[in-house]
């Protein structure tokens, strides 16, 4: 019989989640479409390892793949943190793909996982995220004095710019947090996995679509020797598993946000936008920043140069 | 290795090298090792640092060595003394009066410091020998206290939801709310089996004399002075979580230096004080924080190895009404609680029975309190149990670790008591965490 | 008796510099724990200020709440070596209490003590490993302070050699109790 690879991923989703009912569906799917040759089991966020601790741990082969934020690597390169989100320098989550698969994006992506013994199949991305807050945020000036919890990265500098103070603190320690009020506001992937933590009980507003992150890109990535000991079919399987795997998360996050966002309202949440002239403002000076984040490490200006360029090509920035 | 012989063999050996006599976390951090490096070779056991650096950086954990030099600092303060001395002369005058002043001093200690070890020593550097001379069965004395100081692991703040909110991800502030009702039942339970066990007998626990009875109303008013203090502390640890200022960590952070000030106010703030303090401190922390640090490499490895899922699978489907399940889970839960330390218990089963109960359909904050209600009668149960240990220390030498193992007997069935009304009733764990969210 | 106590004496002096050397690491983990324990009151000051300065100037430090986890954090790592000077760790003596000293000693010597160098020495190993690579590639936090983080991986090696160093007075002590049944 041919061998069977059994490997454990271990993802930043908590079980239960729209993000891990995701990936687990996905994943039968996996071993079904291999006839039962990968068979992953899923682990949810914390329970082998910390969440910034999972580069390590795959590239020590403590577990053989994951699917993670790169915003959780910032502190190992800066260039972890442009994968993760431009801001609202990216459009749409589609931009996003054409670049990855089309300008260069998956290879630059494999040349930095690759120095971390740890081999990227491919991005999985979720759309525009919310802000969700105790306080009203319907313009940018309102930003000016607060505190927000992120993951770090570019989006940390955006609201350093608008006056507000970020908070870092893994998605774990994030209903405590803003229930004890440590932070003002919190942004954390999409408007679905906002309610799946019950931040709703907890914060009263709601900005939705938000400034800071039209797009959050997560990926699916697997340790080096794991990668290179699988035969080519299952190697080929995988990656189009993952860009399956990719449409399932934006969509499935989409349909749950709009449910999440309803239910939200029905409780009481106020549902704030901001207007068009912000929005604007909001990515001039993301601009500035992504081109200030490519001063901390050359891996962080090829990454930022590329997406840039890219943008460019498509007239969607000067 | 399939997940159920590697169940086996992992816990057999645990179970095993643990009865020989090797500290807990050697044994379980080893055998974590142990079986990574046979299942995954050398690169595996990499696992020990990862998991060591996770606990290092969280927000929450930080509460452990605050709340244990906060509770070590009020026992030099001495301000549980005046609290003593008040709440015994408005009660003292029932049957048993003092035994009920005993549990009610607790119960405030409880709400002030997040440790058991604290209020046990505390309560029974003050309360004991005042119940030795007045003539109180030393059953009903020693049993009071082991058993009020306990509450410390229910009434917030509290270490324990502390290690199980960070281990399974579960909110520590809800889990502070949920332990408010269980810990006003289970003190209300001791102080009505005191008044009526001493009401009935005497000579369990004689009134205090007439003399000391008659103190006039303005000096009983009087004795409210030494509340303020208490009352400062708990509106500054509690208030400053619930009033949305600090996390638990950084509560505990005010508690310290409010037990300091305490000492401060009570003209007992000195260096030796202080040192001796934060020396002592080390030393818990070093027996707490290491018993984690095993436990989650075991954890990872079992986990890693299927071992969890194994066992929420092989649970789920046990063709029992969901109920059952639950029990078997608590009665595993009594047993281990007689021999096995509390913190080790929470990281090594917290995480596999978690999944189980929110499989099985039942709400995951109300099982996080239902755990820790169990785990605290651990505090009490024979032969392993930290309160009988805390209290030996402090006791009489007369005190016989037979004396306290009898002592805590009907204290424990009225635990047992308490936690099925919990089960029967989940609003009383679960109503103020629900009013808080509303 | 006299001969005896004199046999005894003759013992002890010829063990003197295994008990010197006992004495001296159990000095050296008596010492570092209580400086280590100093941070505890320095994190306890640290939090009030900024809590202070959070909530009644509206004027967070960057590096408040993440400098409080580094202290707490060094005293969890440190604070295993001063808790075995003092054998404060949790063990379940109900069978060992029973057996004879030396009977206890050998058990010690021969599994107790290898289980404490074994897990120490994995941290040590790959807490260095672990360290060397901070180190190598300059990491940092990450964070909007960002500071280096090879300090507080420095923080685990040093745990992880400091419980091993405490645990030698232990097993010198064993091994003379269980070897020569002389209690150094
Ligand atoms: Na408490
Ligand atoms: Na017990």
């Amino acid at each position: 019989a041919d061998k069977v690879y059994k490997w454990r991923a271990q993802t930043y989703a908590v079980p239960g989640s729209v993000g891990y009912k995701a990936l687990e569906t996905s994943l039968k799917d996996l071993k079904a479409a291999s006839n039962g040759r990968l068979d992953i089991k899923l682990y949810g966020v914390g329970s082998l390892v910390g969440p910034f601790e999972q580069l390590d741990a795959m590239g020590m082969g403590i577990f053989e793949c994951g699917f993670n934020a790169p915003a959780y690597y910032a502190g190992k390169d800066p260039a972890f943190a442009a994968l993760f989100s431009l801001m609202s320098i990216w459009e749409s989550t589609s931009d996003v793909k054409i670049w990855s698969y089309y300008f260069g994006g998956l290879e630059l992506a494999r040349e930095l996982y690759g120095k971390y013994k740890v081999h990227y199949v491919g991005p999985a991305l979720v759309g525009a995220e919310p802000i969700m807050s105790k306080v009203p945020l319907k313009q940018l000036s309102d930003f000016n004095g607060i505190k927000i919890r992120t993951a770090g990265g570019l989006t940390s500098e955006l609201f350093k710019k608008l006056g507000a103070s970020p908070v870092k603190m893994g998605g774990g320690e994030l209903y405590t947090g803003l229930d004890t009020g440590v932070v003002d506001a919190a942004e954390f992937v999409s408007l679905a996995e906002n309610h799946d933590i019950g931040l709703q009980e907890v914060t009263e507003y709601v900005l939705y679509p938000s400034f800071h992150g039209n797009t959050a890109t997560c990926d699916f990535t697997v340790n080096q020797k794991a990668w290179n000991k699988l035969p080519d079919d299952l190697k080929a399987l995988m990656e189009s598993w993952v860009f399956e795997l990719d449409a399932r998360f934006d969509y499935q996050s989409a349909a749950e946000s709009a449910r999440a966002l309803q239910k939200m309202k029905k409780k009481g949440l106020v549902h704030t936008q901001l207007s068009s002239e912000d929005m604007a403002k909001a990515r001039q000076i993301s601009l500035d920043v992504a081109n200030e984040w490519k001063k901390k490490s050359p891996m962080s200006a090829k990454v930022i140069d590329s997406i840039l360029d890219y943008l460019k090509l498509t007239g969607s920035i000067k | 290795m399939e997940p159920g012989l590697l169940t086996i063999l992992m816990f057999s050996s645990f179970f095993a090298l643990l009865a020989l006599g090797i500290p807990l976390a050697w044994t379980t951090g080893s055998l974590g090792l142990i079986f990574a490096f046979f299942l995954w070779g050398p690169d595996a056991m990499s696992v020990v640092v990862l998991r060591v650096w996770d606990v290092m950086g969280s927000f929450s954990m930080i509460a452990i060595p605050l709340f244990v030099f906060m509770g070590n600092m009020l026992q030099k303060s001495g301000i549980a003394h005046d609290l003593f001395k008040a709440i015994q002369v408005w009660v003292g005058g029932l049957r048993g009066g003092i035994a009920a002043a005993t549990i009610l001093l607790c119960t405030v200690l409880a709400a002030m410091i997040g440790t058991v070890g604290a209020d046990v020593t505390i309560t029974g550097l003050i309360a004991l020998p005042f119940m030795f001379q007045r003539g109180y069965d030393r059953h009903m004395a020693l049993g009071s206290i082991v058993a009020g100081g306990a509450l410390g692991v229910l009434v917030p703040p509290s270490i324990m939801f502390i290690v199980y909110g960070v281990t399974v991800g579960e909110s520590i502030g809800k889990l502070f709310m949920g332990g408010v009702g269980p810990g006003l039942l289970f003190g209300g339970l001791y102080i009505a089996y005191i008044l009526i066990k001493c009401y009935l007998d005497p000579s369990a626990g004689p009134a205090a004399p007439e003399e000391e009875r008659n103190v006039p109303l303005i000096q009983k008013i009087a004795l409210f002075k030494s509340l303020i203090l208490p009352i400062g502390l708990i509106l500054g640890v509690m208030g400053s979580i619930f009033g949305g200022i600090a996390t638990p960590g950084e509560a505990a952070g005010v508690g310290a230096l409010g037990a300091i000030l305490c000492a401060g106010v009570r003209k007992q703030l000195d260096w030796n004080n202080l040192s001796d303090s934060l020396y002592e401190t080390m030393k818990t922390v070093g027996l707490i924080l290491w018993i984690v640090f095993g436990a989650m490499v075991f954890i990872a490895t079992y986990t890693l190895g299927g071992g969890a899922e194994f066992v929420k699978t092989a649970l789920v489907a046990l063709p029992l009404n969901p109920w059952l399940v639950l029990i078997i889970i608590q009665v595993i839960l009594l047993f281990l609680g007689m021999v096995l330390d509390i913190i080790g218990i929470t990281v090594l089963l917290a995480p596999i029975f978690v999944p189980v109960i929110t499989e099985l359909g039942f709400d995951p904050l109300w099982f996080g309190v239902i755990f820790n209600l169990n785990l605290q009668i651990a505090y009490l149960s024979p032969p392993f149990g930290y309160s009988i240990f805390y209290l030996k220390a402090v006791a009489p030498p007369d005190v016989t670790m037979a004396d306290l193992y009898k002592s805590v007997l009907p204290y424990m069935a009225l635990q047992i008591v308490g936690m099925i009304l919990c089960m029967v009733f989940p609003q009383i764990i679960l109503w103020l965490p629900n009013l808080m969210v509303q | 008796m006299t001969q005896q106590n004199s046999q005894t004496m003759a013992q002890e002096a010829e063990f003197a510099y295994l008990t010197k050397i006992a004495d001296s690491l159990d000095q050296i983990s008596e010492w570092q724990g209580k400086a280590v324990s100093l941070l505890i009151l320095v994190a306890t000051l640290q939090i009030c200020y900024e809590l202070v300065m959070r909530y009644f100037f509206n004027a967070p430090t960057v590096w408040g709440l993440e400098m409080t986890v580094y202290l707490c954090g060094t005293t969890y790592v440190m604070s295993g070596a001063y808790a075995e000077r003092y054998g404060a760790h949790i063990r379940v003596d109900v069978f060992y209490n029973n057996w004879r000293p030396r009977t206890q000693a050998w058990f010690d010597l021969l599994v107790t003590d290898l289980f404490l160098f074994f897990f120490s020495g994995a941290l040590l190993w790959h807490g260095s490993i672990w360290f060397w690579e901070s180190v190598n590639q300059g990491l940092t936090s990450g964070t909007i302070w960002d500071p280096i983080i090879w300090p507080m991986r420095l923080v685990i090696v040093l745990g992880a050699l400091m419980l091993m160093v405490s645990g030698i007075p232990k097993f010198l002590r064993d091994l003379t109790r269980a070897v020569w049944n002389v209690k150094i």
